[in-house]
């Protein structure tokens, strides 16, 4: 193997808050060249720490923190770093990418990933400065909200410092909690709040240090300028620095697909559209080196919202004030709540109630969708565990306690419930594309909106390199689709950029494979070519199997909520789409195949020994 | 002559433009190490670049005990000899704009050049939404009248 890191840094603290050492490492460079760096890496250090059957809230969990290969480079939209652990929520992969200004700064502290064991005695933070971590009491941060925290440690710990925090929902275990940064930016899904709370783990600050060696300083600043410039000059790009995700509400309602009332509904009011959401917004902000900026600073001391907690905490809650929506959503990112799963677990229970499935007796009194102040009630009851909110911070673990085992009324698959606010049952791709994500239903994984844009065969060709039906709704190819954004969507999550930039997640231009190869060349004189780049893609989504795998998923994992089968959607464009049983499970068949797993969707063992190997190597070293 | 000219109003708080002269000026990314440094408070709601504002009459040069720090009396900017500075922060205590930034681990202030040497200076090349642009002074000036 060609040894072409360059100067790239992969440098490694290992932390065991049980008995308070800190190891270092560099990360081989044979496991580097395999998995790149963000969320590749992390995984490649959970498979090969965390045994199985581990319960992900006792200190055996590993909680790795770990930025992308070109975060903090100042490529475009370059801040991102990725929270992986065993999930809390779903008790198989727990991995969520956020973004904002901690991973950056970790970096330029001299870390470029944290692997956290153990659990503290007490409340404690990390501190992270010129390349050595410190554990600090943060006794007297317990029981802050995501602000409180943010303000106490900017002042306690000087204003450039960076922190990632966890709220009440993370303290109180709460199965869906985040890991935040800043008063908005999410590692939301997963419950990575809640590990980080097991671990007695309140925040992690970054503080500064050395930075980040540039092996070609002016062709870096010069190839940023470039693709800024590309970027900037694509309309979706200008859409999105506009008015933000808001604007996919409108696409959803428009086609019948927007989850209303617990998916009961396809359609919802006009009111959460991006320009209504807009009237409430002050300013447009970005996250580190972003081109894009499609944060909103809201008039109500918040961020967001975002399409998600639009849909989610609007319209599958049958909410419909404006205001009032954005207001959840700065509700739900103070407690370092996850919206998704917020909006997800709330509504199911709304409608266990409404059918009479659950009680007064369990709920303490009438819970009904459309109804603001028991939103509000119910949220923070969750996050503080109080009455009916305790049960509900079990998420899709309550369903036992909730009288619904089957998870009849539930939009949830591998017991996390569905983030993107669309309704699957139309677009086929996105169907199996939650089916099969890693870590749960999720649309962050593979989202393959090009779906809805009706391109020419051509382009289709020239992007998925077969020929591929231009039908949304036929279940024909869609698994060369699905895979094909799953892999280019891990080396995004890789190399610590934003899905707004990569090619196809809303666009079929800009950022590529090669793009990211230049990058890496620029910033660290490292040369991974395309095709590597490809091969490490595969490996990531493979070994991101092996280890659910190993947790015991199997074939019947990666189906889809009860009633994306069996009830037709009622209104627009999409009305009368259900997905067919039978046509399905052949999709998922052939997808299987395709990623060359077995007919249950297991790994096979040659190919894990293939994924392992690249450690061997340190071993041999280390004797 | 062309200047650089900051409207905050048009940051969107990303540290491009820290990060890219950090990189030119050091061959080392790291924000906290550019002569631009974007002031950001998510909670108290804004963001502001500072840098440079070339005053009249500086009042780093007036608290400059190693004589670093000189006006070039052609162009008024304020030029810094990294040599004989001696790291003791006077300038960046008596900044008005928090424009000098202290390098801890040079243990020398950073001082925007005005990318000396570059054609157009690496911030503005990294801005995106025009909230850094390098303009003749007349023109700045006649913009604002």
């Amino acid at each position: 193997m060609k040894n072409s890191l360059g100067i790239m840094r992969s440098r490694a603290a290992i932390v065991d808050l049980t008995d308070g050492s800190v190891r270092y490492e560099d990360t081989p460079p044979e496991v580097v060249r395999s998995y790149l760096g963000g969320r590749g890496l992390n995984v490649a250090y959970l498979h090969r720490m965390l045994p199985p059957d581990v319960d992900p809230l006792s200190p055996a969990n590993v909680l790795i923190i770990g930025t992308g290969a070109l975060t903090g480079t100042g490529a475009p939209n370059s801040g991102r770093f990725n929270a992986t652990t065993k999930s809390a929520e779903t008790n198989r992969l727990g991995d969520a990418n956020c973004g904002g200004f901690f991973a950056p700064k970790l970096r330029y502290s001299g870390i470029d990933r944290l692997i956290i064991t153990g659990r503290a005695r007490r409340p404690v933070l990390l501190r992270i400065e010129d390349g050595r971590v410190g554990i600090e009491d943060a006794r007297s941060y317990w029981g802050m909200d995501i602000y409180e925290i943010d303000t106490a440690l900017k002042r306690d710990m000087g204003a450039s410092s960076e922190a990632i925090t966890i709220g009440p929902a993370g303290e109180n275990l709460v199965r869906f909690a985040s890991i935040m940064t800043g008063v908005k930016n999410a590692a939301g899904r997963g419950g990575t709040g809640a590990v980080m709370g097991s671990k007695n783990l309140k925040a992690i600050v970054a503080a500064g240090g050395g930075g980040l060696d540039i092996a070609d300083p002016d062709g870096l600043v010069e190839l940023n300028e470039k693709l800024k410039h590309y970027l900037t000059d694509s309309t979706i790009v200008k859409v999105l620095g506009r008015v933000g995700t808001p604007l996919l509400y409108e696409v959803s309602n428009y086609l019948g697909t927007i989850r209303t009332r617990n998916s009961q509904d396809s359609q919802f009011e006009d009111t959460l559209n991006a320009e209504v959401i807009h009237e409430h917004v002050e300013k447009m902000i970005a996250c580190h080196s972003c081109v894009v900026h499609c944060r909103h600073r809201n008039v109500y001391k918040g961020e967001g919202p975002e399409y998600t907690t639009v849909g989610l905490l609007g319209a599958n809650l049958g909410i419909s004030d404006t205001a009032d929506v954005i207001r959840l959503n700065n509700l739900v990112n103070r407690l370092g709540l996850d919206c998704a799963s917020t909006g997800g677990i709330l509504s199911w229970a709304i409608e266990l109630y409404q059918r009479g499935i659950i009680d007064d007796s369990i709920t303490g009194g009438p819970i009904e969708f459309g109804d603001y102040d028991l939103a509000v009630r119910l949220i923070n009851s969750v996050a503080t565990r109080d009455g009916f909110g305790d049960i509900l911070a079990e998420s899709s673990q309550a369903a036992d306690k909730l009288n619904d085992p089957e998870r009849n009324y539930l939009t949830a698959i591998k017991g996390l419930p569905q983030s993107d606010p669309h309704d699957c049952r139309y677009i086929k791709a996105f169907a199996l594309g939650i089916a099969t994500a890693s870590r749960g239903a999720d649309h962050l994984r593979s989202r393959p909106t090009l779906e809805v844009f009706d391109l020419p065969s051509e382009l289709l060709r020239e992007i998925y390199g077969a020929d591929v039906d231009r039908d949304p709704t036929s279940y024909l190819t869609k698994e060369i689709v699905v895979a094909t954004h799953e892999n280019i969507y891990s080396i995004v999550d890789s190399v610590g950029i934003c899905k707004f930039i990569c090619h196809g997640f809303n666009s079929p231009k800009l950022l590529k494979y090669e793009h990211f190869s230049q990058l890496l060349e620029k910033a660290f004189g490292a040369s991974f070519s395309v095709d590597e780049l490809k091969a490490i893609a595969r490996r990531i989504v493979d070994l991101e199997r092996a280890f659910i795998n190993r947790e015991g998923v199997r074939r019947p994992d990666d189906t889809l909520p009860r009633r994306y089968f069996e009830e037709p959607l009622p209104h627009g464009v999409a009305k009368g789409h259900r997905v067919e049983r039978e046509k399905f499970f052949e999709m998922l068949d052939r997808y299987y195949r395709l990623r060359q797993w077995d007919e249950e969707g297991v790994v096979p063992e040659e190919r894990v020994a293939e994924l392992v190997a690249p450690w061997s190597g340190e071993e041999r070293e280390a004797r | 002559m062309r200047r650089i000219y900051t409207n905050h109003l048009l940051c969107s708080g990303c540290r491009a433009c820290s990060v890219a002269c950090s990189v030119v000026h050091f061959g080392v990314a790291d924000d906290a190490r550019g002569a631009i440094q974007i002031l950001r408070d998510p909670i108290a709601g804004f963001e502001y670049q500072a840098l440079c504002r070339i005053c009249e009459d500086p009042e780093c040069v007036a608290a400059c005990m190693a004589v670093a720090l000189s006006i070039d009396r052609e162009t008024g900017r304020v030029l810094f000899d990294r040599d004989r500075c001696i790291g003791c922060a006077m300038c960046v205590m008596v900044c008005p704009h928090h424009a000098i930034v202290p390098d801890r681990r040079a243990g020398k202030a950073i001082i925007c050049d005005q990318c000396d040497g570059r054609e157009v200076p690496a911030c503005v090349t990294a801005c995106s939404t025009g909230a850094i642009e390098f303009i003749e002074v007349e023109e700045e000036a006649g913009v604002k009248r």
